[in-house]
């Protein structure tokens, strides 16, 4: 069924005004709805451009074979509007995204914008503000906060006005690990309960491991596609793309080089700590 | 001559109803020629304690002795441009403060506005542009057209490029992909070791352990640890009673049954020495 892919891109290539290179090359993918997907690779590797083409904020290279679909409908200039209403994205850096006098207004503009009734408005402001645990800063000026504090009004922002899709463009990097947890957190409930589909671009591997599936870029091309445990227990290709290796997988590798083997298929944390305490246990 | 801070207060806004403390009562001292973090969540005053090492912020009450000078709450801000040049701070997203039209003239604007010749701060540019890791081919580029992380480096290279003694990072790694931070952080290790002071605000424990000789920990404005980062660590219930999160190989360690860990291992190759020393024997 093709009703059940929210997003498919097809053969989308996209060059920046003066650049020789492609910074997205005959790029293919579907999501499905209410999916969570990471999109990882390094600065420059095309992450963000993707995330652009999806809401038409850039325009893909001119190919008859070229489609961007979302939610059934066809992006092009008559449903560019439909489509940017359908997606909601959280930059890396709040300060370029903030418009309100308050953390209150900062999350109501976006209602505002939509003609949202102001007894609705109120509700969904207070709510948005609390689920990213802000309350206590309610009507205080987005200047005075720090930048993960902003970071989590920006959310509440996109939150508010409860989009199909969220793109999160390493909307977690600036935020303190709790902070960080709890976001994400938050996002996967309302992805949950709202049946949201979730687009993830971040360099974070327990990030990227929250996820469904991982889109593996590098220099613009998709290189891969499939599950997190998959896409990293390729350690190899990891580190030549100057990704991160996970922890358990660096362990192992370090492990093998003081001579304490442990078997390929001892992929994830609970597996490795099985295996370390029987080696342990056997001496 | 060590970092003093003696009593320091610091009020935001005083006498208005958006009064707020930003640091209370901070005492420490800290070698020079060290790698020092800083940790604590946010809104718990890295950042206001952070900008009095060069007097961006000066205390409300106390004192403080840096690179030879000493700031009080009524030291004359004419006095200061000497301590700037000595102690240097790049703030979160350094690149948002990018101006010239070259990235050679962005990078040689620090050294310039400290007193180099322009020959010698072009000098200085080119040097630091390649010890950032960017190609010498970006010098004559405007620093808008690079890539975020690009942007990033050009701003540091401008702030290093006159050498200060102390150097304080906000976070300078957040948003660059790992080798970019693995790389950045080589650099700030090759600068301390080289002779001068790193002072970096992370939430990345497994930096810290790596990384730093001393950490200072900061909760609502209080400085409420201030120890090696074995010792730091140790604590577990101390880290969980201050929702800190513990390094990655301490935490795998920790869920190791029937080990016996002669020292909490808070780094992968402490962790690895351990697992080997239990298993072999």
């Amino acid at each position: 069924m093709v009703a059940d892919k929210i997003i498919q891109v097809k053969h989308v290539s996209f060059t920046y005004p003066d650049s020789k290179t492609k910074a997205a090359s005959d790029v293919s993918f579907d999501i499905k709805k209410g999916t969570w997907t990471a999109i990882v690779g390094h600065n420059g590797s095309g992450k963000s451009t993707i995330t652009r083409l999806l809401n038409g904020l850039l325009l893909p290279d001119k190919n008859p074979e070229t489609k961007i679909i979302i939610d059934g409908q066809e992006l092009n200039e008559e449903t560019v509007w439909d489509i940017r209403d359908k997606i909601g994205i959280v930059f890396q850096n709040p300060d370029n995204q903030f418009v309100g006098a308050t953390v209150a207004d900062d999350v109501a503009f976006g209602l505002e914008n939509r003609g949202v009734p102001r007894d609705q408005m109120i509700k969904t402001v207070k709510w948005a503000v609390e689920q990213v645990g802000m309350s206590d800063y309610f009507n205080a000026e987005p200047a005075n906060l720090s930048g993960g504090q902003k970071q989590r009004v920006a959310i509440a922002g996109i939150l508010a006005i409860q989009p199909k899709i969220i793109i999160l463009d390493e909307a977690t990097s600036m935020l303190d690990p709790s902070g960080r947890k709890k976001v994400l957190n938050l996002v996967k409930k309302m992805k949950d309960m709202e049946d949201l589909t979730v687009l993830s671009i971040t360099h974070d591997v327990n990030e990227a491991f929250i996820a469904d599936q991982v889109l593996l870029l590098n220099d613009g091309k998709l290189i891969n596609q499939d599950e997190p445990v998959n896409v990293f227990s390729q350690t190899k290709l990891i580190n030549d793309l100057g990704l991160e290796e996970p922890f358990i997988f660096k362990l192992k590798d370090k492990l093998k080089s003081v001579g304490i083997k442990i078997p390929e298929n001892v992929n994830t944390e609970e597996k490795l700590i099985e295996i370390l305490c029987q080696l342990n246990s056997k001496m | 001559m060590s970092i003093k801070f003696k009593n320091v207060s610091y009020v935001y806004s005083p006498g208005s109803p958006l009064e707020k403390k930003g640091l209370d009562d901070i005492n420490f001292e800290i070698p020079n020629n060290k790698f020092i973090t800083i940790i604590g969540h946010t809104g718990s005053g890295k950042s206001t304690l952070m900008q009095h090492f060069n007097a961006l912020l000066k205390p409300t009450s106390g004192t403080i002795e840096i690179a030879n000078q000493v700031i009080t709450p009524t030291t004359s801000n004419k006095d200061l441009k000497e301590l700037r040049k000595h102690v240097s701070i790049v703030f979160q997203f350094p690149e948002a403060q990018l101006f010239e039209n070259t990235v050679i003239d962005d990078i040689a604007f620090g050294p310039k506005n400290f007193g180099y010749s322009e020959e010698d701060a072009i000098k200085l540019a080119k040097v630091w542009l390649q010890k950032v890791g960017l190609p010498k081919e970006l010098a004559q580029r405007s620093p808008f057209e690079l890539s975020g992380g690009q942007m990033r480096r050009v701003a540091i290279a401008g702030v290093m490029a006159y050498q200060p003694d102390i150097l304080c990072l906000d976070e300078p790694a957040a948003g660059l992909d790992p080798r970019a931070r693995e790389q950045m952080l080589k650099l700030f290790v090759d600068y301390q070791k080289a002779g001068h002071t790193v002072i970096l605000v992370t939430h990345n424990m497994d930096d810290v352990a790596e990384y730093a000789d001393d950490v200072l920990v900061l909760e609502h404005g209080k400085l409420i640890k201030h120890d090696r980062p074995e010792k730091i660590f140790a604590d577990r219930e101390w880290l969980q009673k201050h929702y800190l999160d513990e390094p990655t190989s301490s935490l795998f360690a920790s869920k190791l049954k029937g080990y016996h860990f002669m020292q909490n291992p808070i780094t992968i190759d402490k962790l690895v020495t351990e697992i080997s020393n239990n298993i072999k024997g």
